[in-house]
């Protein structure tokens, strides 16, 4: 048993620490919700079908951090004026990149649920629709539906906070 | 960048976090910190004192007044205090010892989750040492 939960750990943590991280924005937080996540993977494995695993790791850590950003009282809800701004005189195409990375992090994790779990589960972590439904409590179809929103909803953001840029020079 | 598919191509390449090393460590010394000893209820009214000790230290290692200060409530006396402050200096040393040898850092324990994770990374262990000591003193309880 502690050989399999040993394997797990090394196939799983990276999905369940970069998923908390992308929910909590906070390293230290995601740590912390990671070890929660796994002593009850720990706690729990003789009771998880061997292909159920990676949902149920995902979902619980999805569920903890949830728990901690009610707890926090303000959820992450960034606003436009706090939204990094991609200035158009970078200093380098790569300070360009990354600053626009930060951008869309930034505006990702300010997206309400779920449309913010949807973009990081299918579009940045790449999970299968069947995946991100099990984790979600969705059907695949709904999970379409829904991603296909919270992409708008992301692209809206963006050109708001373009606009916002556009206006201010 | 204009349309939504040109800014999902943006968020594809967003990073995937790595969980640091000190994260696996962690992970990976779960089994051990969670395994639960035999005789477990028994076990845990014989060490009790010390589960409380740790946990007043979680609460009050940072409120105790130094030395040269006055006692921040009064119902208790300086004496009191002080007694109290050496008392959970002690347990504060023993935890030390007894994570250490779980191979964690309990300064590093308790900031994290603290009374969670005096439970999870500090709690077990001490049930563990107990019951080696019991074993090697002789006695079978």
């Amino acid at each position: 048993m502690t050989d399999l939960y040993r394997s797990l750990v090394s196939k799983h943590q990276d999905q369940v620490y970069s998923l908390a991280r992308y929910l909590l924005a906070d390293a230290s937080e995601a740590e912390d919700v990671a070890q929660e996540t796994f002593i009850k993977l720990w706690k729990n494995l003789e009771n998880i079908g061997e292909a159920h695993i990676v949902p149920w790791l995902l979902k619980v850590t999805r569920n903890g951090c949830l728990d901690r950003l009610r707890a926090r009282k303000a959820l992450v809800e960034l606003d436009e004026q706090d939204l990094p701004i991609v200035e158009k005189d970078e200093p380098s195409a790569i300070e360009g990149h990354r600053r626009m990375q930060e951008t869309l992090m930034a505006m990702i994790q300010s997206l309400e649920e779920p449309w913010r779990s949807l973009l990081i589960l299918r579009d940045i972590h790449e999970h299968s629709y069947e995946s991100v439904g099990e984790i979600l409590e969705l059907k695949p179809n709904q999970v379409k539906v829904y991603l296909h929103r919270a992409r708008n909803k992301l692209a809206e953001l963006f050109e708001v906070q373009q606009n916002g840029l556009t206006n201010h020079e | 960048m204009s349309d939504t598919n040109d800014l999902m191509k943006q968020v594809h390449e967003l990073e995937k976090f790595k969980a640091p090393p000190s994260l696996q460590e962690k992970l990976l010394a779960i089994p051990e910190l969670h395994a639960k000893p035999a005789n477990f209820n028994k076990q845990f009214r014989r060490i009790a004192p010390f589960g409380l000790a740790a946990a007043a230290v979680i609460l009050l290692y940072t409120n105790v007044p130094h030395d040269d200060e006055e006692p921040m409530d009064t119902s208790y006396s300086y004496e009191e205090i002080e007694t109290a402050r050496q008392e959970l200096a002690m347990a504060f040393h023993y935890l030390t010892d007894v994570s250490q040898q779980a191979g964690a850092d309990v300064n590093h324990l308790i900031a994290d989750s603290g009374k969670q994770a005096l439970i999870k990374g500090v709690f077990y262990p001490i049930l563990d040492e107990k019951k080696e000591l019991n074993i090697k003193s002789g006695e079978t309880k």
